[in-house]
Formats: C-alpha cells, structure tokens, sequence
C-alpha cells in the first residue's frame, strides 16, 4: 500500500521534466539524423509484406525516454543500445536474428560494437534496426536460387528427400513440388529439382504502437515506459521540427 | 455451547501472538523500487537502481552486523549462541546465491529487449530482495534477551 502514492508522483515527476525539455535548444538535436536513418530504414523495407512506414517522430520520443540532453549518454548513446550488461547490440550485429534483413546495404559493416557505443549516429541507426527487427515477424521458407533452370536427378539405394536437396543444393519443399507423385522414393527413379536454400524471410510486421516498444524494444523494465512515449510523442508532434536537408 | 468455548479460547490464545509481534516494517519490492526511479529516463533509472543497489547492500551489511553483535549478547548457552552464529553465516552465502540467480532469473524477463531492461531488472531486484533479508535478520533478532 505504501508503494501507490509515489507511482504518480514519479511518473508526474518525469512529465514535468520532459514538458520542461521542449523549451530546450538541444530537443531538436538528433531530427535530422534521426529522419535520415529513418527514410534509409523505410526505403529499404517498403517491399516487404504488410510494413507501414515508421514514424520518425517516434524514434524521437524513444531518444527522449531512453536518455534525454541532460544526461552525459546523449551525445555517445542516445537510444542506448549497447550499453553495459545489453545483449541487444550483440544479437543485432551477429545476424543470428534476422538483422541482416532489415539493416540497409549501405549500413552493412559500418556497424560495430565500438561505433555503435561512441557515435550517436551508428546508436540511432543500430536502435531503430533492433526496434524493426524486434517488430518483423520471420519465418524459414525456402527461396529459389537465381538459376531458374530444372534438373534432373535419379534416386539412389537410402535416398531421401532431404538427402537429395542436400546433395543438389535444393530443398525438400522444392522436390515435393516438383514431384507431386513421388511420395515414396524408388531407386531409379527420376526426379525434377531447381537449385533453392531454406532462408529467413519476412513474412510481416507488428503493428508499431507505444506499448510494444515498451514490450518490445524495453522489455517492460520501466513499468511507465509507454506512457512516457505516449506523452513525449505528443509533445513532439505538437513542437516544431527542424528543416533537414533530404 | 463447547464449540464456541473452544473456539474462543483459540482466539484469545492467538491475540498475544499478534499484539506482541514486533512491527513489520514494509520494504518495497523490485516494482516499487522501479516505479520510483521511474522519475527519470532509461539510462537516469538504471544509475537510480544502482544507487539503490549500493544503499541495500549497506544495508544488510549493517543488519548482518547488529544480528552477529545481538548474537554475541545473547543471554543463552554459548552452545546455542555458536550453534546460530553458525547458521547466520551459513545463511548469509545461501541467500546471496539464491539472490543472484533470482534475479538474473528476472532480469531474463526482459526477453529481448534493448538497452538498460535487463540491469533496470537485474537491480531492482538484489535491492529489493537485500532490503527484504536485512529486515528479516532486525526482526529476528530485535526482540533476543541480552545479558
């Protein structure tokens, strides 16, 4: 019971903070950073299925949730990923997660553990990477090669389907539809395969609200999280944004 | 009749237990220890928590001290007075083992987010759970006759 009453206290304490940073000659600092990663990110995934652009004001919300100008991490880490003790930087740049998908070509090894922990910029970038990454949905499917061309191959004594699409470089997805009729292997016979790999694809997105970047992105350790974002975002949209060279 | 004697009788023998319980006092639990620090932002909540950290840990230091001394001014057989320092001790290692893999437990709840969530969790917790264990080791020990 003694815990309900500072609950609002802090969380009005916070929003006075943040209402009072508005007025701050450092809120717009990062918009233009912000908007440029921003549009690469968009650009770059507009042609997966289902993704609605993200909102770059979104992202400045986040930076003013996740540090803000008054703390000394603003100008190295402002959407603090990488910090100490954070196993978000390291699954983001092993590729293990399905980064490689949504980090733009260009962006493609100029992230590094050190960049993204020193220069604000490589943090923003590689913050707004993990926020999409964490919202697309992925599967395994099997994506044809670039060789459309169809071959052959006759079914050997202890063949499998498995063992054959290892063998040719295709997979047991493509040979079923190929071969609709050979359900049960016999030696001899003749199978049709195209060159394929099973791959990680993105089949859509999470829809992009404040509670699943609270759920998300923060992981629910600040139990106000998204009621922060809320706020800070209609300050954002209510304040007005610098003009950045496009 | 008989039923409602006993049970009256159970009753009254229950109340001393209670008026004679010594004060609990509540400590906050990794939640409320969150909500607090929730004043600031991400990466001002997580130096917050660890300022908490380091003032639990002074804490139960400071607990685990005044249970040794209450201990050593026992007014029992030396016996049992060793016997119980024995165990403080003993208990003192388990709970900070239990602590930490309860809490990096909870810190894992943090699934895969970014940025402070983890620790935010991770400290939240050992300061909650050594504020709760000093509170234990001065009840405990508050209320031993002294020689």
């Amino acid at each position: 019971m003694a815990t309900q009453a500072p609950q609002k206290m802090d969380f009005e304490q916070w929003k006075e903070g943040i209402t009072k940073a508005v007025g701050d000659p450092k809120w717009n600092a990062w918009d233009c950073d912000i908007q440029m990663a921003v549009n690469e990110y968009n650009r770059h995934l507009s042609s997966t299925a289902g993704y609605v652009s993200l909102d770059w004001q979104l992202i400045k919300a986040m930076l003013w949730v996740e540090t803000g100008a008054n703390n000394s991490q603003w100008n190295s880490k402002p959407m603090q990923i990488g910090v100490t003790g954070d196993p978000g930087l390291s699954s983001f740049l092993s590729n293990d997660e399905g980064s490689d998908l949504i980090l733009p070509p260009a962006w493609k090894g100029r992230l590094t553990t050190g960049s993204v922990r020193s220069i604000p910029t490589h943090n923003i970038h590689a913050g707004i990477g993990y926020l999409l990454m964490r919202m697309a949905n992925f599967e395994f499917q099997t994506v044809p090669a670039s060789d459309p061309k169809v071959y052959e191959v006759t079914v050997k004594r202890g063949d499998s389907l498995e063992k054959i699409a290892k063998a040719q470089g295709s997979t047991p997805e493509t040979l079923k539809r190929l071969n609709p009729k050979a359900a049960t292997l016999q030696p001899g016979q003749v199978l049709r395969y195209q060159k394929a790999s099973v791959q990680r694809v993105i089949t859509g997105w999470r829809s992009i609200s404040a509670n699943m970047v609270a759920q998300r992105y923060n992981g629910g350790g600040d139990p106000n999280y998204a009621r922060k974002l809320n706020h800070t975002l209609s300050l954002v949209r209510s304040a007005k944004a610098v003009a950045c060279a496009q | 009749m008989r039923t409602i004697k006993l049970t009256t009788l159970a009753l009254a023998a229950c109340i001393p237990l209670w008026s004679l319980a010594t004060e609990i006092i509540p400590q906050p639990d990794e939640r409320a220890l969150r909500e607090e620090c929730s004043a600031h932002s991400q990466a001002g909540m997580r130096d917050c928590l660890a300022r908490r950290l380091a003032d639990s840990h002074k804490a139960l230091k400071q607990a685990e001290e005044q249970a040794a001394s209450a201990l050593g001014q026992w007014d029992e057989d030396a016996k049992y007075a060793a016997q119980a320092k024995a165990r403080l001790s003993a208990s003192g290692k388990e709970f900070t083992q239990y602590r930490d893999a309860q809490c990096s437990w909870l810190a894992s709840l943090a699934g895969g987010a970014a940025g402070n969530a983890t620790e935010i969790r991770r400290l939240s917790c050992a300061a909650a759970l050594n504020l709760g264990r000093a509170a234990q080791l001065r009840d405990a020990t508050s209320e031993l006759p002294l020689k």
